[in-house]
C-alpha cells in the first residue's frame, strides 16, 4: 500500500502544489530536475562501465578458467602472468580473474570441481509452442558447457493446450539423448495454497527435481538451477560462465546469479517503441549489475539448488517470482545473501502480438506484471521488522532501494512530462511576476539538454549491443533504430510509468493479479 | 566497481548538496557579485513583441537577443527599455526592476510606421458606419433614406443596398436601426411622421423584402433586445415595462414584465431590475425565475440616479448596471463606480474585463482578479484608470484579444497599449470622418472606419500571422 500511496501523493501533490503554491512547486521541480540529471549522468557512467565489462569478458574462455580453479592446489600461491596475454581487454579480464582467484584462495574454502557440477534448467510452459521453446533448448545443447551435465525440465501446466503438450513431447523426444536427462512435469491446476502464477509451476517442477536428484545421488550444492522463461536463449558461454562464477565465489551458497537480459530473439519483428523499451530494460540491468550489494534477481537467472531447496522454492502465490525468490533467500539467510552479476547474456523475446494494438496491450500488461514486484514490499518490511540479525543499515538500504525504484518508476515520467510545466500552467499573477517563473523553464531546458547526452549514449550502446548477424540489415535500419530513441519520453510515460502506477494502485486497493503469459511471436525465416 | 560506485555516489551527493541550493537561489534572482564579494538579488525583464524579432535596447545598449527575450540578472532600479524593428514605430518604456521580480511585457504590439490603408468603398459619399456586432456585416449610410443604406459584408467584400431603388420602402426616412450582437436580424424604424414603420430585415437573405412588424409596436421603445439564438422572441423595453413579441407568429405579450427599470439579456437569462430595486433573473418563457438581490435599502441607494439601467452579465451573475444618466454600478464591491457621466462600456470576454469611459477618462474594471487572487478584505473589483487626458472620448473598443484599447477622441483614433504598472502607451492610429464610429474586427486585427474623405477604409493594425498569440499586458 505504501508505495502506491507515496506515488499518488507525489503526483497529486505536485498537481495540488502547482495550483495552490506554484512557486514552491517550481522550486521543487528545479530541485527534482537537478537530481534527475545527476542520476542520469551517474547511471550513464555505470552503463558505460558495465557495457565495457561485458565487452571485456566476451572472449573469455570460461571453461578454461573453471579448469584453472580445478587445478588450484591448497597452499600453492596464485600466480598471474600477464606478459603472455595480448590485448587490453584480455589483460583486464585476466586481472579480474586473478583477483577473484586470490579472493577464493584467501577464503580458504574449497571450490567444487567443475566436473561435479550439474545444471538444472527449468522452463515453465503454458502457451508457448515449439517455435518459442526449441531455440532455447538448442542453444543449451550447442553451448560451451557439456550438454551431458544438464537436466532439462519442461514444467508444463496441466491447463496448457494439447498442441503445446504435444510440442513439448516432440522436443523431449528430439533432445532427450543430448542431455543428462530430460523431464516433463505437469503441474496440476487449482492446487490449494497456490495462485495461477508461474512460481507455483516452477516450484512443482523443482520438487520433482529434488526427488530426482536424491534418487540419482547428486548433491544439491553441486546443482545450479536456472529458471528460464520459455523464450530464453542463453548465450553459448552462459553455463560455462555461471559455473565459473559459482566455483570462484567463496560464498556461492549465499548467492543468486544474474546474467544481463537482452531482447534479441525477435527484436526486428516488433515495433520500434517495443524495441527501445526492452533495450532500456537491458540497460537498466547493466547499470544494476554494477551494484551487487543492492542487486535483485530479474527474469531468467540462476541459483544453487541447495539454496532453493533450503528457502522452500519459489513462492506459489506471487506474480513476481523472479524477484520474490531473492527476497525470500535474503530473509531466510538473515541478510547474508546477495546477487552476483555475471557478465554474459541471455536473450529473450520482446512481447509482441499480431497487430500493433495487441502488441501495445501485451507490453502494457507485461510491464504491469513486472511492476507487480512491489508486492514484495510488505513481505520484506514485515520480515525486516521481525528480524534482529539483519543490520539496521542493510534493512534501511533495501527498503530505500525498493521504495526508490518503484516510486521513481511510477512517478518520474509524470513529473518530467507534466510536473515541469504545471506550475507555469497554474501560475497565479504573483508567481507569474517572479524571476522563478522565467528562470525555471530555462533551467529545465538546460537540464533536458544535458540529459539528452544520456540518450545519445544509450543510442550508441544500443547500436553496439545489436546482434552481430543483423549487420546485414545495414545502415538504414541502424539509423532508424537510433531515431527510435527519440520516442523514449512518450514510451516511458505510457508503457512504463503508467503500468507501474496501475500496478501500485491495484495493490493499494487490494486487487489480485493472475499471471497472464504474454504473447510471444516470431516471424518465421523466409 | 563497488568501491568506484561508492566514491562516485559520494561525489554526486556532494555536487547535489552544493549546487542545488545555488541553482534555486539563481532562479530567485540571486547572483554573486565578485566586485562586491556579495550575493545580491536581481530581477529580470521578459518581453515579446508582435511581430517578433525586434531588437531590444536596455538603456543605451543593444541586447544580443531579439524578441522574445529574457534579460536577467538586472540590478534593482529604473531602466529605459526599448524595441526597434524596421518599418515599425519604436517602442520604449521606463521599467522598474525589483529584486526577485520579473517585469513582463508580453506581445508588445509594434505598430507600423505607416499603416497600409485599404479603401474598401471609395466614392467619398458615406456619412456613417455601423457594425452589426458579432457578424461580418456593416451598415453603411450615404443618406437618410432607406435606399441609401447599404450592407457591407467584410468577409465577401461586397456591398448590397438594403432595399432596391424602386422597392416599396426605398424613400422611407430612417430614424433608427436596432441590431443585436451575433444576430443577423436588423430592425429599421422610420417613415413619414403619420406612417412610422418597423421593418425587419434578415441580413443573411438581403434580397428578400423586409417584413413589416409595425403592428407589434404601440410606441417607440427605449430599446429592442433579442437573443442571437432565438428567431422569434424580441423584447421591447419601455419605461416601466417590457413587451415581448413573437415575430414569427406575429403576436404580442404586453407588459410581459411590469414595474421594470433595468433590463439585460445573456445567452440563457433575462436580467431584470425592478422598480422596487429587486434583481431577478428569468428564463425568456418565465418558467424559471430566481431572485438575485432584494436588499431594499442598498438597492434604493444604488439605483437612485437613473430611470433605466442597461444590465450586462459578466459571468456567473456578476452584473454591471449602466444608467441612462451615466451612473455605473457593479454587483461586487465597491458596487458604485460612477454616479454620472459614463458615456459607454465595453466588455471583453477573453480577458473578462470591462472598459468604460467618460468624456475625458477611460477606466478598466478587471473581473479576472476576483478569480485568481483572494486577499482578506480585498476581494473587490479592481478598477484602474487607463487614460485621463481625453478631450471628447466617444468610443472605446477592446483590441488584440482584450490586451489593449482602441479609443476615439474627437476624430482621432488611438491605441492604448495597457501596462499594469499604469504607464500605458498611447499611439495615434488614424484620423476619421467627423462624428462617425469606428469598428475593430478581432479576427483580422483590422480597424474599419470612414476616412476623412468619407470612404470606407480598413487598416490592419497588427500583422495577421498564422496563430495570433494571446496578448497580455505587462505585469
Amino acid at each position: 500500500m505504501l508505495p502506491g500511496v507515496l506515488s499518488w501523493a507525489i503526483i497529486t501533490g505536485m498537481f495540488a502544489l502547482s495550483i495552490l503554491k506554484p512557486l514552491i512547486a517550481a522550486v521543487f521541480m528545479i530541485a527534482f530536475l537537478f537530481y534527475w540529471l545527476l542520476r542520469i549522468i551517474y547511471m550513464n557512467i555505470f552503463l558505460i562501465l558495465s557495457y565495457a565489462r561485458l565487452k571485456i569478458e566476451k572472449e573469455t574462455d570460461w571453461m578454461e578458467r573453471a579448469r584453472e580453479i580445478d587445478e588450484l592446489k591448497p597452499g600453492q600461491p596464485v600466480f598471474c602472468d600477464l606478459s603472455k596475454i595480448s590485448g587490453v581487454k584480455k589483460k583486464i579480464a585476466a586481472i579480474i580473474h586473478c583477483r577473484q582467484l586470490r579472493n577464493l584462495k584467501k577464503s580458504g574454502l574449497p571450490a567444487p570441481l567443475s566436473r561435479d557440477i550439474y545444471h538444472l534448467v527449468i522452463i515453465p510452459v503454458i502457451r508457448e509452442n515449439i517455435d518459442i521453446v526449441e531455440p532455447g533448448i538448442e542453444a543449451i545443447k550447442n553451448g560451451v558447457y557439456p550438454s551431458g551435465r544438464f537436466l532439462i525440465i519442461i514444467a508444463l501446466e496441466e491447463a496448457a493446450p494439447d498442441t503445446v503438450k504435444q510440442d513439448m513431447n516432440k522436443i523431449k523426444d528430439r533432445y532427450r539423448n543430448d542431455f543428462f536427462d530430460f523431464l516433463i512435469t505437469v503441474h496440476p491446476a487449482n492446487q490449494q495454497g497456490e495462485a495461477r502464477v508461474k512460481g507455483a509451476n516452477t516450484t512443482f517442477a523443482a520438487r520433482r527435481a529434488e526427488e530426482y536428484l536424491i534418487e540419482k545421488g547428486i548433491a544439491f550444492e553441486n546443482v545450479l538451477v536456472s529458471c528460464f522463461d520459455a523464450d530464453t536463449v542463453a548465450n553459448p558461454d552462459y553455463f560455462a560462465c555461471l559455473t565459473y562464477y559459482y566455483m570462484i565465489s567463496p560464498n556461492r551458497l549465499r548467492l543468486s546469479y544474474q546474467p544481463i537480459p537482452v531482447y534479441h530473439n525477435n527484436m526486428w519483428d516488433v515495433p520500434g517503441f517495443a524495441r527501445i523499451l526492452d533495450i532500456g530494460t537491458s540497460f537498466f540491468q547493466l547499470i544494476e549489475a554494477t551494484n551487487p550489494s543492492k542487486l535483485v534477481t530479474f527474469s531468467s537467472h540462476s541459483i544453487s539448488f541447495k539454496v532453493l531447496q533450503e528457502v522452500g522454492y519459489w513462492p506459489p502465490d506471487m506474480i513476481s517470482d523472479d524477484s520474490a525468490i531473492f527476497w525470500k533467500s535474503l530473509i531466510h539467510y538473515e541478510g547474508v545473501y546477495q546477487v552476483r552479476p555475471i557478465y554474459t547474456t541471455v536473450s529473450m523475446d520482446i512481447v509482441t502480438g499480431p497487430t500493433l494494438r495487441k502488441t501495445f496491450i501485451s507490453i502494457y500488461r507485461q510491464k504491469r506484471r513486472w511492476a507487480w514486484g512491489v508486492e514484495n514490499f510488505p513481505i520484506v518490511m514485515r520480515a525486516f521488522l521481525k528480524s534482529k540479525k539483519i543490520a539496521l543499515r542493510q534493512k534501511f538500504s533495501y527498503v530505500y532501494k525498493l521504495l526508490d525504484s518503484f516510486i521513481s518508476w511510477a512517478t518520474w515520467s509524470f513529473l518530467l512530462s507534466l510536473g515541469s510545466w504545471l506550475p507555469v500552467f497554474f501560475a497565479s499573477r504573483e508567481f507569474a511576476t517572479s524571476t522563478v517563473y522565467y528562470t525555471a523553464p530555462r533551467i529545465r531546458h538546460i537540464m533536458f539538454g544535458l540529459a539528452s547526452v544520456g540518450i545519445i549514449i544509450c543510442m550508441i550502446i544500443s547500436l553496439l549491443l545489436l546482434p552481430a548477424k543483423r549487420i546485414k540489415y545495414g545502415f538504414l535500419i541502424k539509423i532508424r533504430h537510433v531515431f527510435e530513441w527519440l520516442l523514449i519520453p512518450v514510451v516511458l510515460l505510457i508503457l512504463s510509468a503508467l503500468p507501474a502506477l496501475d500496478a501500485q494502485t491495484r495493490l493499494m486497493f487490494g486487487s489480485y493479479m493472475e499471471f497472464r503469459a504474454t504473447e510471444k511471436y516470431r516471424k518465421k525465416p523466409a | 566497481m563497488e568501491v568506484a560506485r561508492k566514491i562516485l555516489f559520494s561525489i554526486f551527493v556532494l555536487v547535489y548538496a552544493v549546487l542545488c541550493p545555488f541553482i534555486i537561489l539563481y532562479s530567485f534572482g540571486y547572483i554573486y557579485q565578485p566586485e562586491k564579494k556579495d550575493i545580491s538579488q536581481t530581477g529580470l525583464i521578459y518581453l515579446s513583441s508582435f511581430p517578433s524579432g525586434a531588437s531590444v535596447y536596455l538603456e543605451k545598449s543593444r541586447f544580443k537577443n531579439k524578441t522574445p527575450a529574457t534579460i536577467s540578472e538586472l540590478k534593482p532600479g529604473q531602466y529605459q527599455l526599448g524595441l526597434r524593428l524596421k518599418s515599425y514605430r519604436p517602442w520604449s518604456h521606463q521599467v522598474t526592476i525589483e529584486p526577485g521580480k520579473a517585469s513582463v511585457f508580453k506581445n508588445v504590439p509594434l505598430l507600423p510606421v505607416k499603416f497600409n490603408e485599404i479603401t474598401l468603398l471609395p466614392g467619398g459619399r458615406y456619412t456613417s458606419l455601423a457594425m452589426v456586432r458579432g457578424t461580418d456585416y456593416f451598415v453603411v449610410q450615404e443618406g437618410s433614406r432607406l435606399k441609401e443604406f447599404y450592407i457591407y459584408d467584410r468577409r465577401e467584400k461586397e456591398i448590397k443596398p438594403l432595399v432596391g431603388a424602386k422597392a416599396e420602402y426605398s424613400d422611407f426616412a430612417v430614424n433608427s436601426i436596432f441590431t443585436e450582437n451575433k444576430s443577423e436580424l436588423l430592425i429599421v424604424y422610420g417613415g413619414p411622421l403619420w406612417n412610422k414603420k418597423y421593418l425587419l430585415f434578415n441580413l443573411a437573405d438581403i434580397n428578400t423584402p423586409p417584413s413589416d412588424i409595425t403592428g407589434l409596436f404601440k410606441a417607440y421603445p427605449y430599446a429592442l433586445r433579442w437573443s442571437a439564438d432565438s428567431t422569434k422572441d424580441v423584447f421591447a423595453v419601455y419605461e416601466g415595462f417590457i413587451n415581448r413579441f413573437d415575430i414569427k407568429n406575429y403576436s404580442i405579450y404586453p407588459k410581459y414584465f411590469d414595474g421594470i427599470k433595468g433590463f439585460g439579456l445573456s445567452n440563457r437569462w433575462l436580467y431584470l431590475l425592478g422598480a422596487d430595486n429587486v434583481i431577478i433573473k428569468s428564463t425568456p418563457d418565465k418558467k424559471q425565475e430566481i431572485i438575485l438581490f432584494e436588499d431594499e435599502h442598498l438597492g434604493r441607494d444604488l439605483f437612485k440616479w437613473s430611470r433605466f439601467y442597461e444590465i450586462k452579465e459578466i459571468y456567473r451573475d456578476a452584473l454591471v448596471f449602466w444608467g441612462d444618466r451615466g451612473d455605473l454600478i457593479v454587483s461586487l464591491p465597491p458596487y458604485r463606480i460612477f454616479d454620472k457621466n459614463v458615456s459607454g462600456m465595453e466588455y471583453n470576454e477573453s480577458k473578462n474585463r470591462v472598459v468604460f469611459w467618460t468624456k475625458n477618462n477611460i477606466w478598466v474594471a478587471d473581473f479576472n482578479m476576483l478569480n485568481t487572487e483572494y486577499a482578506l478584505f480585498n476581494d473587490r473589483l479592481q478598477i484602474s484608470s487607463a487614460y485621463r487626458q481625453g478631450s471628447s472620448i466617444s468610443q472605446c473598443l477592446w483590441a488584440y484579444n482584450g490586451a489593449h484599447i482602441l479609443f476615439k477622441d474627437k476624430n482621432d483614433v488611438y491605441l492604448l497599449a495597457l501596462n499594469s504598472d499604469g504607464r500605458h502607451h498611447k499611439e495615434h492610429i488614424v484620423s476619421v470622418k467627423d462624428n462617425t464610429d469606428v469598428f475593430y474586427a478581432e479576427d483580422e486585427n483590422s480597424l474599419y472606419y470612414l476616412d476623412q474623405g468619407a470612404n470606407l477604409t480598413k487598416i490592419q493594425l497588427f500583422p495577421k500571422e498564422k496563430a495570433v498569440p494571446l496578448a497580455e499586458e505587462s505585469q
